[in-house]
C-alpha cells in the first residue's frame, strides 16, 4: 500500500460524509437564516434508529436503513414545528435560535443515551464489507457507498432547486421570506419540508458512519462542527460550496497530519476556519454580503 | 389583624415542626458510614463506567443494609467534572471516603482534594507512575510495566522485530507507551512508529494508514475506551495490515463481538480472572442477566472490601482499616490490597478467538 493514494482515498472519505452534513446544513441555513448547531444529532438518531429497527426489532437491515432515514428526517420536521416555527413567529433573533438549537441538541443526545445508554454500538455486519483497490489505495464498500451517495445527493438537491416548482419556492424563501410569503408561498411549508430533507439526509450520514466506524449519542456534535467548517470554508448555504469545503477539509486534516501528531487534526481544521472568518468570510463560492 | 398574626404563627409552627422531624437524625443501626462513588457514567469512559456501576450496585444493595450511605455521583469522563464531584462529596455530603474515579486523569484531578480532608480515593485506575506522589491513592489494577510483562514471551516467541505503538493521549496511554519503550532492548523489537493519538476520534484511518507505511511487524494500542483501541485494529485491517495487534484494554466479550472477524487474533494483556465466586455469580445473574466480568467484580470487591473493613476498624481510617481487614467472601479470588496500594492480581495474555477472550495461545 503506498501512503499518498491511500491519503487521497482517507481524505476523500471524510470528505463525503463531511459534504452530507455540510449539503443538509446548507439547505437549512439556506432557506430558515439560522445556525442550526441542533442538526448534528440528527445523525445520532438516524444512526440509533437504525440500530433499533435492525438489531432490536430484528428488520431487515435494508428496511431499517429507509426508516432509520425517515425517523431523522421526521423528528427534524417536528424540531421545526415544535420550536423553531414559534421562535420564528416571535421573530426571535439568531442567538435565540442558537441557544435553543443547542438546547434541542442536549436534549436530544441525553434521551438517546437513557433509551440506549452511553455505550458504543455497532450495527449487524449485513451490508457489504468488501474492500477495493483504487490507484493503489484502499476503500471498502460502506465507504465506498457513501461517497457514491454524497455525489447523488448533491446532484439531486441542485437538479431540484433549478427544475422544480419546490426548487424555485426554496429559494424565493431563501432570498426574501417576506416577498415570497406576499406572493402566496406557504414559507412556513417551505421551511418545514426543507427541515424534513435536511434532516433525512443528516440521518442518512448517520446511518453511513454507523457501517463505518459505529454509533454513539454524542457523535452528531464533531460531525457538525466539521460540517460548519466545511460549509464556511466553501460558502454557507452553497450547495456547490458545501461540497468543494467538505472534500477540502478531509484533503487539509488528512494530508496535515501525515508529517506531524494526529493530535493536530482538530486545531488544522479549526485554524483553517480562523484563516477563512478572517480572510474570506463568505468562503470560496458565497455571494458576497 | 391579631387573627392574620395567629394564623401566620399556627403556620409557622407546622412548617418549623415538619422541617424540624424531617431533618432530625434518623437512628440508624450499623457504621453509619458515608461513601462517596464517582464514576464514569456518561461520555467517552462510560462503557467502563456503567460496568463498574454493576458491581457497586450489587456491593450497595448489601451494605445500606447495614445502614451505609452512599451517594454516587457522575464525572462525565472528564476530570474537571470529577473535581466537581469529589468536591460536592467532601464538602456537603462529608463523606467518610471516594470509591472510584476510573481514569488515571481523574484519580490525578480528585487526589489532592481528598487529601485535604484527610481521605483516601480508592480509584478503579490503573497504578499510574503519577499516582507515586498521591499517598492517598489505592488503584484497581496494577502498572502497565506489570501487566505488560505478559506479552513479551508471545514477542519473543513470534519473532516481532519491529513495533508500531498508537496510544492514547492520557495518562494511561502515556504509561503504556513508555513502558513499551522501556521494554524494547530485552523483548527484542524497535518501535518504528510511536505516536499518541485522540480518544474517541472514529477515524483512525490516517493513523492506520502511517502504520502501513512504517513496515510495522507488529502494532501496540492502547486506548482509554476498548472500543476505540478496537475501532484502530478494525482500520487497520481493512486496509491491510496482516502483523500482530495488541490491544492494552479491559478484555469484555461483548465489546469484541461488535468487531466480528476483525478482532480475531488480537492479544490483550493484562487483567485474566474470568471465574468468580458462585455467590457473586448468582447474584449478578440475577440483577443483571448474562455472565459477570472483571470490571463489574472489581466494583463489587473493592466496595464491599473497603466499606466492611472501615466498618470493623472504626476511627482507624480507611488506609490502616484496609491493610488489617481479612475479607472473607469475595467476587475475584484472594481479591485485597497490597502494600504498593494496589490489590492483588491474576495476570495473563489473553487472545480473541471465535470472538472470545481465551487464554492466549502463540
Amino acid at each position: 500500500m503506498e501512503i499518498v493514494p491511500q491519503l487521497i482515498v482517507n481524505s476523500i472519505i471524510a470528505g463525503a460524509i463531511y459534504s452530507m452534513v455540510a449539503l443538509g446544513f446548507n439547505l437549512i441555513y439556506g432557506t430558515a437564516k439560522f445556525f442550526d448547531l441542533g442538526y448534528g444529532v440528527l445523525t445520532a438518531i438516524g444512526g440509533y434508529a437504525v440500530f433499533y429497527f435492525s438489531s432490536t426489532l430484528g428488520f431487515n437491515i435494508y428496511i431499517s436503513i429507509i426508516l432509520g432515514v425517515l425517523v431523522a428526517g421526521f423528528v427534524g420536521y417536528l424540531i421545526e414545528k415544535i420550536v423553531y416555527k414559534k421562535l420564528r413567529a416571535r421573530k426571535a433573533s439568531s442567538m435565540v435560535f442558537m441557544v435553543a438549537a443547542l438546547g434541542v441538541m442536549t436534549t436530544l443526545q441525553a434521551i438517546i443515551a437513557i433509551l440506549f445508554s452511553s455505550q458504543f454500538q455497532v450495527f449487524p455486519a449485513t451490508i457489504n464489507t468488501q474492500t477495493f483497490q483504487i490507484f493503489g489505495g484502499v476503500i471498502t464498500g460502506v465507504q465506498l457507498i457513501a461517497l457514491t451517495l454524497s455525489i447523488v445527493i448533491m446532484f439531486v438537491l441542485v437538479l431540484t432547486l433549478r427544475f422544480t416548482k419546490f426548487g424555485k419556492a426554496i429559494k424565493a424563501v431563501s432570498d426574501d421570506a417576506e416577498v415570497a410569503k406576499m406572493v402566496g408561498i406557504n414559507t412556513d411549508g417551505i421551511i418545514s419540508k426543507v427541515f424534513f430533507i435536511g434532516s433525512c439526509i443528516a440521518g442518512l450520514a448517520g446511518v453511513l458512519v454507523g457501517f463505518d466506524t459505529g454509533i454513539e449519542p454524542i457523535m452528531g456534535f464533531s460531525l457538525l462542527l466539521k460540517g460548519v467548517i466545511a460549509s464556511i470554508i466553501g460558502g454557507v448555504g452553497n450547495i456547490y460550496g458545501g461540497v468543494l469545503g467538505s472534500f477540502l477539509l478531509g484533503f487539509i486534516e488528512n494530508f496535515g497530519i501525515w508529517k506531524i501528531s494526529g493530535e493536530w487534526k482538530d486545531a488544522i481544521s479549526f485554524s483553517v476556519l480562523i484563516v477563512f472568518l478572517l480572510f474570506r468570510p463568505n468562503g470560496i463560492l458565497g455571494k458576497k454580503q | 389583624m391579631k387573627k392574620i398574626v395567629g394564623i401566620l404563627v399556627i403556620i409557622l409552627v407546622v412548617v418549623g415542626g415538619i422541617y424540624f422531624f424531617k431533618n432530625k437524625p434518623t437512628s440508624t443501626k450499623g457504621s453509619g458510614l458515608k461513601v462517596g462513588v464517582i464514576l464514569p457514567l456518561t461520555g467517552d469512559l462510560s462503557i467502563t463506567g456503567e460496568k463498574l456501576y454493576q458491581g457497586v450496585q450489587l456491593a450497595q444493595a448489601q451494605l445500606e443494609k447495614e445502614g451505609v450511605k452512599f451517594v454516587v455521583e457522575d464525572s462525565h469522563s472528564k476530570p474537571t467534572d470529577a473535581v466537581s464531584a469529589a468536591s460536592k462529596l467532601l464538602n456537603v455530603d462529608k463523606v467518610d471516603v471516594i470509591i472510584g474515579t476510573y481514569s488515571p486523569d481523574e484519580t490525578i484531578a480528585v487526589a489532592p482534594l481528598a487529601l485535604k480532608e484527610n481521605k483516601d480515593v480508592f480509584s478503579f485506575s490503573f497504578c499510574s507512575d503519577s499516582f507515586k506522589p498521591l499517598t492517598n491513592v489505592f488503584c484497581g489494577y496494577p502498572n502497565a510495566d506489570k501487566q505488560l510483562d505478559t506479552v513479551v514471551p508471545m514477542i519473543q516467541k513470534k519473532g516481532i522485530k519491529t513495533m508500531a505503538l498508537v496510544d492514547a493521549n492520557s495518562d494511561f496511554g502515556i504509561n503504556s507507551r513508555d513502558a513499551m519503550v522501556r521494554k524494547a532492548p530485552s523483548a527484542g523489537y524497535t518501535v518504528v512508529y510511536n505516536e499518541l493519538v485522540p480518544n474517541a476520534n472514529g477515524d483512525y484511518r490516517t493513523f492506520a494508514t502511517k502504520i502501513i507505511a512504517s513496515k510495522a511487524d507488529s502494532v501496540f494500542v492502547t486506548m482509554d475506551n476498548p472500543v476505540d483501541a478496537l475501532t484502530v485494529v478494525k482500520q487497520l485491517r481493512e486496509l491491510g495490515f496482516k502483523g500482530t495487534a495488541i490491544t492494552f484494554v479491559d478484555v469484555d466479550n461483548k465489546n469484541l463481538e461488535k468487531f466480528g472477524s476483525f478482532g480475531e487474533g488480537t492479544f490483550a494483556p493484562g487483567i485474566a480472572p474470568s471465574q468468580f465466586s458462585s455467590d457473586y455469580t448468582s447474584m449478578y445473574k440475577a440483577k443483571f442477566s448474562g455472565t459477570p466480568d472483571y470490571v463489574s467484580a472489581l466494583g463489587y470487591d473493592m466496595t464491599t472490601y473497603v466499606v466492611k473493613a472501615m466498618e470493623e476498624n472504626p476511627g482507624k481510617g480507611s488506609k490502616t482499616a484496609v491493610f488489617n481487614y481479612k475479607y472473607k467472601n469475595p467476587a475475584i479470588e484472594n481479591f485485597s490490597f497490597l502494600e504498593d496500594r494496589t490489590v492483588v492480581y491474576q495476570l495473563e495474555l489473553q487472545m480473541a478467538k471465535n470472538q472470545q477472550y481465551v487464554k492466549a495461545e502463540y
